[in-house]
C-alpha cells in the first residue's frame, strides 16, 4: 500500500479515504457541513456553529474564520492526540455541568476495564479523588478543590486528570486562535503542552481507528502529555509548575 | 486503507507548509470541487490547479521521509 502512494490518482484515493474515516465521527455529514460554512462565509460570514467536528472539519472551519486563520497550523511532534482549538461559534458543555464522565468506580475496576495502566496522582498534597470511567476506555479523577486547590470557576472542582491509550503513531496538532496560549514543556523528559486560558478539546485514535473526542471538562489551565502508551491531561486552577509536580510524581 | 498507511499520510500531512496542507484538505479529503477550493482559500481557480499539483508532489515527497523515518 505505502509504495502505491507514489502515484498520484492513489495517493487522492488514500486521501479521500483519510477524509471518509475522518468524517465517521458526528456531525455525521462533515462536507455538507463545512460547504454550508463556506456557503455562509459567502453570504456575509453569516454566525456558524458547530457541534464536536471532526478533525478535517475543523481543520476547515478554523481556516474560513477570518482572525483566526492566520494562527493556524501549529504542530508539534508527540502523541495520539489533537489539540484542537474550537471557535466561540462552538458548543461545549457549560462548565460544571455536562461533564460526561461516565460511571463512578474505584480504582481497582478502572484498572481491571482498560488495557493501559492508570496512572495516580499520589498525596498527600491532593484529596482524594472521584474515578470516573467512560465505556470508551476513558478514566478520569475528580480531585475537589481545597485550600490549595483552587475550584475552577462555576464548580468545586479543583482538578480532573483524564487518562486514555493513544495511537502513538499519531501526531500532535495544534490549532490555534487568537484566546489560547500554548507552551511546549516537558513532564519526566516526555514532551508536553502547557495550554493556557480558551477552550479546547482533544481527539484520539482509539483501537478501532476512530478519532474520539474528550472535551474539556472546566476553565482553567491544562497540561498535556503522554506517559507511555497513555496520553494523560490535567485541568486545573494551578500554576504550571504545580501541574508538572503533580504529573511527575504520577505511578 | 491500512490504518498504518493512515497513520503515515496523516503524519505526512502535518509536515507540509500550511498552504500545501490546506489545498490537499480542500480538495481531496473533503472533495471540494477547485472553485470550491478557490472561495475557500480566497484565491483563482488557476491557482488551486498549480497549488494542488505542487502539493501532491510534495506530500510524495514527504512520504518517503515518513516511511524513512518510521
Amino acid at each position: 500500500m505505502a509504495e502505491s502512494l507514489d502515484h498520484d490518482a492513489e495517493m487522492i484515493s488514500a486521501l479521500k479515504s483519510l477524509g471518509e474515516s475522518l468524517d465517521a465521527s458526528p456531525p455525521s455529514d462533515v462536507v455538507s457541513n463545512v460547504r454550508a460554512a463556506i456557503d455562509a462565509e459567502a453570504k456575509r460570514r453569516r454566525k456558524r456553529r458547530w457541534r464536536g467536528a471532526a478533525a478535517v472539519a475543523a481543520t476547515a472551519s478554523t481556516l474560513l474564520i477570518p482572525g483566526v486563520r492566520t494562527a493556524v497550523a501549529h504542530r508539534f511532534g508527540i502523541g495520539g492526540v489533537k489539540v484542537h482549538e474550537i471557535s466561540p461559534a462552538e458548543t461545549v458543555p457549560p462548565v460544571g455541568t455536562a461533564f460526561a464522565l461516565g460511571q463512578r468506580v474505584d480504582l481497582d475496576e478502572a484498572r481491571s476495564a482498560v488495557d493501559y495502566h492508570v496512572l495516580v496522582a499520589p498525596g498527600p498534597d491532593l484529596p482524594r479523588p472521584t474515578v470516573y470511567l467512560r465505556d470508551n476506555g476513558i478514566v478520569s479523577f475528580v480531585y475537589p478543590a481545597t485550600s490549595t486547590l483552587p475550584p475552577s470557576p462555576g464548580t468545586d472542582v479543583g482538578l480532573i486528570i483524564t487518562e486514555f491509550s493513544g495511537d502513538s503513531r499519531d501526531i500532535i496538532e495544534k490549532f490555534l486562535n487568537n484566546t489560547t496560549d500554548v507552551e511546549q514543556l516537558t513532564v519526566n523528559g516526555a514532551h508536553a503542552l502547557w495550554i493556557t486560558r480558551g477552550d479546547h478539546f482533544v481527539f484520539f485514535i482509539n483501537d478501532k481507528n476512530q478519532d474520539v473526542d474528550v472535551p474539556g471538562h472546566i476553565a482553567g489551565n491544562t497540561l498535556l502529555w503522554v506517559e507511555g502508551d497513555v496520553t494523560i491531561r490535567l485541568e486545573g486552577q494551578i500554576s504550571q509548575a504545580d501541574a508538572v509536580r503533580i504529573a511527575e510524581s504520577m505511578s | 486503507m491500512q490504518s498504518m498507511d493512515r497513520a503515515r499520510l496523516r503524519s505526512a500531512l502535518t509536515r507540509l507548509d500550511r498552504k500545501d496542507r490546506d489545498v490537499i484538505v480542500y480538495r481531496y479529503l473533503l472533495e471540494f470541487s477547485e472553485a470550491e477550493t478557490a472561495d475557500a482559500l480566497q484565491c483563482p481557480v488557476g491557482t488551486v490547479k498549480s497549488r494542488s499539483s505542487r502539493a501532491l508532489a510534495r506530500l510524495r515527497g514527504t512520504l518517503g521521509e515518513v516511511r524513512s523515518d518510521g
